[in-house]
């Protein structure tokens, strides 16, 4: 047997050095990185597009969450109401609830009011001080006018009360 | 791995217990945190093209630079950081920005851009960092050929710094690629002294252990051969080789004895392990140094038959990936991240990738599976987009449907002739109204009863008048009903003054509400003339011819990068498959040679 051919073999597989890769690769690594730079830009495009043709800013109602801490509660879900009428009800993941609490901002709903007075009423659950069950509302009255309606609707820790707080801060 | 670096960026001026001060930059890190690296980018990028990042424009800039060396693109994220990172304050950011960019081109092996970055480092990078970065460039220099370079920076290493195993590693496998055997055990030598390595340096040092018996053993050294193989854990990722390696240490010294305890132990494993495949051939070989033609016969027939099956299943591997869906097969939809900085590998679980684990394991490899991946993504992402697109041209139409409908429409004409006729009336009765009872003309608030009574009064007048003596008994009467007339009006003044004043209320209102009306149908109009005269169907239009460009743009490059996984993955099957046609022949040959002799004993 061959040992020394041998040893070599098991030297170049130990050093990982025997796979080729094709020339083209560096081209084809700026290709499609090129590729995803341009679709970001469409999807900014779209995204903007959209906004101004779906929900333009006579009408427009953006709904945004935000959360402290969280110490004393975790969040499940947010039943969101206007003017009666539930227009969102979403349930936050653990992944979510974690971008949140690092200062992230969750766009709730977005959608479309006429001019006028408007009743917009959010429901929170979860989990409130010593773990038990926790359900509480905020609700605000806003005036639509033509410019674009933003509400941001806050849930902080209070320190002093050792309880959440929730509030709805209009932008 | 813990995802801290890019906290350390813009995102530390938000920190738990604050909010962010513009919704759109929160709505980005709420995307970013989650690791959707696509939607952050896209919330950043419309909030800066709006303006509305208010106190967190400047930061942004550089957040986008960060998610998208986060997102693959660190050729964008090069560009921005040259543009960002000179601002004021940000030599930690500066840092640690030019580090990441400096791993992942290392990782695709662009070494100048790997080098370039590093050179933009400066004093003050966090210590870790800091070592790993001295590496880079010392292997960068090795990878070069320039090893006084790579010696020049692995001397700034700290000892105790895990870098300083993984130099002398590289360092030792470039010289014994080199074919500079006593050097190379030197340096890999230098990786037994490591002091309470973790799991990841354990394995390291059996590698550089196993190479080292390698290393002598193609010195003719098998003794010292033997005393590093023995020093490899019989519990971790190098114990096949160093077995395999041991027995030929000790059958090179003529112990066939000691040979054959380890690679009997080798036979009973996979044979996915080239060691495993190499012990079928090497017990047999024993044996028959040893003087036992029979169980050496056995052992190669035994090794033959194995050979066959295992080059048939290698077979069918080079098969599915050259014609297995790719996409599903190597099961990149679960991955539900697009993490380039701190993801696990990908390790795709099909049958066949079983005998590409040492492939599936190497940067580039794992770059071209990234590559592959979020081409996919990208994909899916046109082809939502598509679809939104339709939306909008859908909606485009509606609307200027029902725009068109209402300026077209007559109701505009009507309202006009109602709000003149309301006007008029209103106008008569302010008149009337502003004048004192006493001014009014007889009759001026008459209900239209009274009117009637009013008018029937001065048409009898008027009669008698003309008949003269014939009525004058009528005629007397006429002032008496005036009088009485004239009474009533006084007595219903107050009650008629009160209902005009109600009627003028009504129709003030009635004549605003027509007003408003007019407005909105002349809105509507102006309206549908902008809508016609807007770019927002241009706009939609041009979006569409994107996303058709961009579609052909991914598919040529998801058959290049397909192609590209297909080709490196059949390559390492086909050179296993060739060494398995090599040991299958010299088993062949073994049991023929066998044969042969053992038929030169029986008389012809």
């Amino acid at each position: 047997m061959k040992l020394k051919a041998l040893c070599c073999g098991w030297l170049l597989i130990l050093s990982g050095a025997q796979v080729s890769w094709s020339g083209e690769s560096q081209n084809l690594d700026a290709e499609i990185q090129d590729i995803k730079q341009q679709t970001l830009e469409l999807n900014r495009d779209l995204f903007i597009l959209e906004e101004e043709l779906l929900f333009p800013a006579n009408s427009q109602l953006a709904v945004f969450l935000s959360l402290d801490i969280g110490e004393y509660f975790a969040l499940d879900a947010v039943k969101l109401s206007v003017d009666g009428e539930v227009v969102s009800h979403y349930l936050y993941t653990s992944r979510q609830l974690d971008a949140l609490q690092r200062g992230g901002v969750h766009r709730l709903y977005m959608g479309n009011l006429k001019s006028g007075d408007h009743e917009i009423v959010a429901v929170f659950t979860g989990r409130g001080p010593q773990g038990r069950d926790y359900r509480r509302g905020a609700t605000v009255t806003v005036e639509k006018t033509s410019e674009a309606k933003h509400l941001e609707l806050k849930i902080v820790d209070s320190t002093a009360l050792q309880q959440p707080e929730f509030s709805v801060a209009q932008w | 791995m813990v995802l801290t670096w890019l906290l350390l960026l813009p995102v530390a001026s938000v920190r738990a217990g604050e909010t962010v001060q513009s919704l759109p930059y929160g709505v980005a890190l709420f995307h970013y945190f989650q690791g959707d690296y696509f939607n952050a980018l896209t919330e950043l990028m419309a909030a800066q093209q709006r303006g509305e990042l208010d106190v967190h424009t400047e930061n942004a800039e550089l957040l986008r630079g960060g998610m998208s060396l986060s997102f693959g693109m660190d050729r964008e994220a090069e560009r921005i950081f040259e543009r960002s990172l000179d601002l004021e304050g940000q030599e930690r950011n500066r840092n640690q920005a030019w580090f990441y960019l400096a791993r992942i081109a290392w990782q695709r092996g662009d070494l100048e851009r790997a080098q370039r970055a590093l050179a933009n480092l400066t004093p003050g990078l966090e210590r870790p960092l800091a070592q790993e970065a001295l590496y880079l460039n010392a292997a960068i220099g090795l990878s070069q050929g320039d090893r006084a370079q790579a010696a020049r920076f692995a001397a700034q290493l700290e000892s105790t710094s895990p870098w300083v195993g993984y130099y002398h590693y590289n360092l030792g496998a470039d010289m014994a690629a080199a074919g500079d055997w006593r050097s190379a055990t030197a340096e890999f030598s230098h990786l037994e002294t490591l002091q309470e390595p973790s799991a990841e340096l354990r394995a390291l040092r059996d590698k550089a252990l196993t190479a080292a018996g390698y290393a002598y053993l193609s010195a003719g050294e098998p003794a010292l051969a033997r005393a590093e193989f023995v020093k490899v854990r019989l519990q971790g990722p190098l114990t096949d080789q160093a077995l395999l390696g041991y027995g030929w240490a000790a059958g090179e010294q003529g112990d066939y004895l000691s040979a054959l305890a380890p690679w009997q132990t080798l036979n009973e494993r996979s044979l996915l392990s080239a060691s495993a495949r190499e012990s079928l051939l090497a017990v047999p070989y024993a044996y028959e140094q040893l003087g036992r033609p029979g169980d050496a016969l056995q052992g190669y027939q035994l090794a033959a038959q194995s050979y066959r099956r295992e080059l048939s299943q290698l077979e069918q591997s080079i098969s599915d990936f050259t014609t297995l869906d790719l996409w599903s097969a190597l099961g990149l939809l679960e991955q539900d991240r697009d993490d380039w900085l701190f993801n696990a590998d990908i390790r795709p679980s099909f049958g066949s990738s079983k005998h590409l684990v040492h492939l599936i394991g190497q940067n580039r490899f794992q770059i071209a599976l990234r590559e592959y991946r979020d081409l996919h993504r990208i994909q899916r992402h046109l082809t939502t987009a598509q679809q939104r697109l339709q939306t909008l041209r859908y909606t485009s139409a509606e609307q200027q449907r029902v725009w068109h409908e209402v300026a077209q429409s007559q109701s505009d004409d009507d309202l006009t002739a109602r709000g003149e006729k309301l006007a008029q009336r209103i106008n008569q009765l302010r008149l009337l109204l502003a004048n004192d009872e006493a001014d009014l003309a007889p009759g001026a608030l008459a209900t239209a009863q009274q009117a009637e009574l009013w008018t029937r009064l001065q048409r009898a007048s008027k009669s008698a008048e003309l008949l003269g003596p014939e009525v004058a008994h009528r005629s007397r009467l006429m002032p008496l009903y005036r009088g009485l007339m004239a009474w009533d009006d006084s007595e219903a003044y107050p009650g008629r003054i009160w209902q005009l004043r109600g009627e003028l209320v009504e129709l003030e209102v009635m004549a605003d509400v027509t007003k408003q009306g007019l407005q909105k149908i002349a809105k509507a109009s102006e309206l549908a003339k902008t809508r016609e005269e807007s770019k927002e169907d241009q706009r939609i239009f041009g979006l569409e011819q994107r996303v058709l460009a961009q579609f052909g743009r991914v598919d040529s490059a998801l058959a290049d990068a397909e192609s590209e996984v297909r080709h490196v993955a059949v390559t390492e099957l086909e050179r296993q498959a060739k060494q398995l046609q090599r040991v299958a022949g010299q088993s062949q040959l073994a049991i023929a040679r066998l044969y042969d002799r053992a038929s030169d004993q029986v008389p012809r």
